[in-house]
């Protein structure tokens, strides 16, 4: 089965949700169960959920953003087209994953902080 | 070194994402991997810096139960903020999932429709089936709409958002395929059973075929079957096998009642599914597992650790994913002995084997000797762990 490790995103033109068919079946977004609050104030843990969807879409943008500069680099301007066909090439997955980590450690700052004096 | 995951192998059912839906996938792994390697294991610090020494203060003793240090450690403000943050991250992985498989249902629909056409290997579905309510209660692991809804003959939703969510839920340990686990059961078995010619393999709860399809390459003149209990899981892995070319027969079936004769294979196996059955039903399916085996069939499986002999901080650890995570039989299945429950089903205690494991982000698995040498309680949910045993009849 392993033969096809450099196939691993040769589909990516065909990635883009091309076909104008859209399917009857509505997508399923609630899980079945009590969902658990883990604050005294469930709001808080709203707050934490809404962080997190904001901290998951300024990376999404900032990917978006270095797929532009990557285009950049050998095309003028990049259409919406253009940035859905992009490989990113190893050695660019390489840098985005760690710009991901150092991006998550500031983030996260406040905790590991907190950490840090408690070793201490 | 910063976690880099590489897209699950593109067969033709695999959903595709886009650039930034993959984008998303890519920042919830690596946020989810920030907790596990700076978080989780630190939540041991708090506990023995902070949580530990008020109880003793209060109650002047030390917590003598697991249950004792949950309670004490879910008002710990450290606890109640990764908590909060595991659980969403948690949703955010299948509602991005959910996002990928709705524009790709239609593509996804067509190529089923084309790979089954001529299939080499087949799906039975049962149109009485009575689905059992520990998996239709709760939608296990928060998956949206778990593994029983099928709302149509073509309904494909809920195991294509397992098929790539769950691949980053692991953040690639299953390997690209899927086939990690199985790739390490299939060592396991002709490591300890290097006897073994099975002519009939059977993988009971086998969800959308991860570990069925390795099967066929690792014993390449043996028929391969596989069963669940969701009808759009079997329908998905039928499509899903057809398009890697491997012949698997996958039948919706309950592992309680194996509609199998006694005595028809020679390997029957598991992957991940004892911890989502009920306290009735695993020892139930190790009974019918027995009965299905030949003399001198194999029983082999893996699954989330036994966690008896982890501290008491430990197994709140481990335990966490049964109270917040929708994975409400893990504690049961963490607590039992693998040699008590495998001789419940009526094999031999003393012949019982049990071998442990850690997987890396490329689904590669490294046996270790000892268990509790090497404790891994920032595996939250024993995403990193894994115990493999089994048992000949």
């Amino acid at each position: 089965m392993a033969e096809d490790t450099e196939k691993q995103s040769a589909t990516r033109e065909e990635t883009a949700p091309a076909s104008p068919m859209e399917t009857d079946l509505e997508r399923i977004r609630t899980a079945k169960g009590q969902r658990p609050y883990f604050f005294p104030d469930p709001n808080l843990d709203k707050l934490v959920a809404m962080l997190m969807a904001l901290v998951s879409e300024v990376a999404v943008l900032r990917e978006r953003l270095d797929t532009h500069e990557r285009l950049a680099e050998v095309e003028t301007w990049a259409s919406g087209a253009q940035v859905e066909a992009f490989e990113a090439p190893d050695p660019v997955e390489a840098e985005r994953a760690e710009w991901r980590e150092d991006y998550v450690g500031r983030i996260m700052r406040i905790i590991t902080d907190e950490l840090e004096r408690l070793k201490a | 070194m910063a976690l880099n995951i590489k897209e699950p192998y593109p067969h033709r059912m695999m959903p595709r994402a886009t650039h930034d839906e993959h984008a998303r996938e890519n920042i919830i792994a690596a946020v989810k991997h920030f907790m596990s390697d700076n978080i989780y294991p630190n939540d041991e610090l708090v506990y023995e810096k902070q949580a530990k020494q008020r109880f003793v203060k209060e109650h002047g003793r030390e917590p003598k139960d697991c249950g004792e240090v949950h309670h004490l450690m879910m008002d710990e403000p450290y606890t109640q903020m990764w908590s909060s943050m595991a659980r969403t991250l948690q949703e955010m992985l299948w509602d991005n999932q959910g996002e990928i498989v709705q524009h790709e249902m239609p593509r996804m629909q067509a190529e089923a429709k084309a790979l089954t056409r001529k299939a080499k290997g087949s799906v039975t579905l049962d149109p009485d089936f009575e689905m059992p309510r520990y998996v239709s209660a709760v939608d296990i692991h928060a998956m949206p709409g778990g593994y029983p809804t099928s709302r149509s003959e073509d309904d494909l939703f809920t195991p294509a958002v397992y098929d790539r969510g769950a691949y980053y839920y692991t953040r690639g340990m299953v390997g690209r395929w899927g086939e990690g686990g199985a790739q390490a059961l299939i060592n396991a078995v002709k490591e300890f059973y290097p006897d073994l010619q099975p002519k009939r393999i059977l993988d009971v709860g086998c969800a959308i075929g991860w570990s069925t399809v390795p099967l066929v390459d690792a014993w390449p003149e043996a028929e391969v079957h596989g069963i669940d209990v969701g009808e759009a899981f079997m329908r998905y892995a039928h499509a899903r096998a057809e398009g890697l070319g491997k012949v698997v027969h996958f039948h919706q079936m309950n592992g309680e009642d194996l509609k199998f004769p006694d005595g028809h294979f020679d390997l029957v196996m598991s992957g991940g599914m004892y911890h989502e059955t009920s306290k009735k039903a695993a020892p139930r399916i190790i009974k019918e597992i027995y009965r299905v085996l030949k003399p001198g069939g194999v029983s082999m499986n893996y699954d989330i650790p036994y966690g008896g002999e982890y501290n008491l901080h430990e197994q709140f650890m481990l335990n966490w994913d049964c109270y917040f995570n929708a994975e409400p039989f893990w504690r049961q299945w963490t607590a039992w002995d693998r040699a008590d429950f495998m001789s419940w089903g009526g094999f031999d205690k003393d012949g019982v084997i049990d071998a442990w494991a850690d997987r890396d982000h490329e689904g590669n698995f490294k046996f270790f000797p000892k268990p509790f040498d090497e404790l891994h309680t920032s595996a939250r949910g024993g995403i990193g762990r894994v115990q493999f045993f089994g048992a000949k009849k």
